[in-house]
């Protein structure tokens, strides 16, 4: 399969005011980003993971280096993005909230079939009609997924799209995710700071550091279904987790050192 | 008796199906909140007749005898119809001039300098001065009530829908930037309807300070209207006249208070979840 993402050298400073260094969001960061593969970045906060995506999605610029997200015809990628909290708007029923992100040269006639196909695919079918307060947490984030894929994405970036809902919940999206995701096979980045749920979704992991630096880029190569239950699955999980915070700690002494000198 | 569910889903409505008859009758009738709070001005009222002078606090009686009266030989329709008039005009022009400059506010800082300080001296002036100026410089005419009662109320709308812009979710404003969303119909979308509770209190607002001022300006500086009509009866020494004139203004706002602003409420937001509906 060819590069869907690549991402070259890149660096990302925030200026926080006059006579202080900026500070450093993502630094020197490069990997490139498989078609149809399903990658999660994991890592402590601020180190920089949100705005890899927000700068993928073109709602933030970057400093240096350079991205893209290959794609077919003229003009930008397409990005599907699901949030933290869902961001439906709460006056509009479930189905307008689809039709509302419709992509300006999409037909509208086929553009309502997907929004149709893609509400049955995350199981909202019969409710169209609903506003979203009236649904729960976890239906709300289902319809936040439908929304995102009706636009017929090129990539669909996942910023901890269920780290706000209680773990039944999460661990059922999780697997309906992964269903869709093996039926639509689209390229997925998802962000989260939980390993273990890194672990069941990702083919691949990147480690990101509180240094803003990249610090691993690691193969998942455990069999799927993969569940909370299966000791070789929960194996990998404290593995990994070990690895992870050696890593974390390595970065930690080399910004000490950085600092001091 | 009542399940211990049932009673937490309908605790603030008051009836469960399982009331006798004689309680629904009482919930549904004496105790509508509209109803109540009638009952407990009348018997305020009463109590306040039998206990003061005649000429402090009229009896209902002789109110209703009064109203009888005006009803016959004085046309109360003409005023209240002049009177509403008067008041949609200038809550119109309030309306039309503060939703923009709160806009405008909200928009820059070098707007919101300038138009901040203007709309405190119009806040801070008394209404009774707005009412003076415009009957000075428009005598009788309908631009007198207009001037003054949009000069109080625009302020006040103004302010409202600076909150309005401020309130804007920014989530949801970068989710239209990650989808690509025209201006448009971000504006029309997501700024509107986000903003439509500020329009709602600034509408009201803006219609009780707008009555307010054209009351206060047909007592001393019109010749026709509710205000006209108590000033009236002030001359005569008749209180119960007076009476008559202030529950019919206070009537009439209260219906349209009900019928207006409450109907359109009710539609825009009915995205609302109501009690019951949650799941």
């Amino acid at each position: 399969m060819p590069d869907k993402i690549v991402i070259r050298h890149l660096t990302k400073h925030f200026p926080i005011g006059k006579g202080k260094p900026d500070k450093r969001v993502l630094e020197d960061v490069s990997f490139s980003v498989v078609e149809s593969s399903f990658t999660t970045i994991v890592g402590p906060s601020g180190c920089g993971k949100s705005t890899l995506l927000n700068i993928l999605a073109g709602t933030e610029p970057l400093t240096s280096g350079d991205i893209s997200i290959a794609h077919e015809g003229a003009g930008e990628a397409r990005v599907g993005y699901v949030f933290q909290a869902p961001r439906l708007l709460p006056w509009m029923t479930v189905m307008d909230n689809m039709l509302f992100v419709k992509p300006a040269d999409a037909d509208k006639v086929k553009y309502r079939a997907t929004a149709e196909h893609y509400l049955e695919v995350v199981g909202l079918q019969t409710e169209h009609k609903t506003y979203p307060l009236a649904l729960s947490g976890g239906m709300q984030q289902r319809a936040g997924i439908a929304r995102a894929l009706a636009i017929d994405p090129d990539v669909l970036l996942m910023d901890e799209p269920f780290s706000h809902l209680d773990e039944i919940t999460a661990e059922n999206l999780r697997s309906e995710l992964w269903r869709i995701w093996s039926e639509t096979q689209k390229t997925i980045l998802f962000v989260t700071h939980d390993l273990n749920e890194g672990i069941l979704l990702a083919d691949r992991i990147v480690v990101f550091g509180r240094n803003s630096k990249m610090l691993d880029d690691w193969t998942n190569e455990l069999p799927r279904p993969r569940e909370f239950t299966n000791p070789a699955v929960t194996k990998v999980m404290a593995d990994f987790t070990t690895h992870f915070f050696d890593l974390q700690a390595q970065a930690d002494r080399e910004m000490a050192e950085e600092a001091a000198a | 008796m009542p399940t211990q569910a049932n009673r937490v889903g309908h605790v603030s409505i008051g009836v469960q199906p399982e009331d006798p008859p004689w309680k629904r009758l009482l919930f549904k009738t004496v105790l509508q909140p509209k109803v109540a709070s009638v009952l407990v001005i009348v018997v305020c009222w009463l109590i306040a007749a039998a206990l003061l002078p005649q000429d402090v606090i009229p009896g209902p009686l002789d109110v209703l005898r009064e109203a009888k009266h005006i009803a016959i030989n004085d046309n109360p329709l003409q005023a209240i119809g002049i009177t509403m008039l008067r008041i949609l005009a200038a809550w119109a022009v309030a309306m039309a001039i503060g939703t923009p400059v709160g806009i405008l506010m909200a928009s820059g800082r070098v707007f919101n300098g300038v138009l901040r300080d203007l709309v405190l001296v119009f806040m801070a002036l008394p209404l009774v001065i707005w009412a003076l100026l415009a009957v000075l410089w428009f005598g009788g005419s309908l631009m007198a009530p207009i001037v003054a009662g949009a000069a109080v109320a625009f302020p006040f709308t103004a302010v409202n829908v600076y909150e309005g812009v401020a309130s804007v979710d920014r989530d949801m404003l970068r989710m239209a930037r990650v989808y690509r969303l025209p201006k448009l119909v971000v504006l029309r979308k997501i700024m509107m309807p986000s903003m439509m509770p500020f329009i709602f209190a600034s509408a009201r607002q803006a219609f009780a300070m707008v009555w307010k001022t054209i009351a206060i300006l047909e007592i001393f500086g019109a010749s026709s209207g509710m205000g006209w009509e108590i000033e009236g009866q002030y001359e005569r020494s008749s209180l119960a006249g007076v009476f008559v004139w202030i529950i019919t203004f206070a009537a009439v706002m209260m219906v349209f208070e009900l019928a207006v602003f409450s109907t359109f409420e009710k539609h825009t937001f009915r995205w609302r979840p109501k009690i019951g509906d949650l799941r």
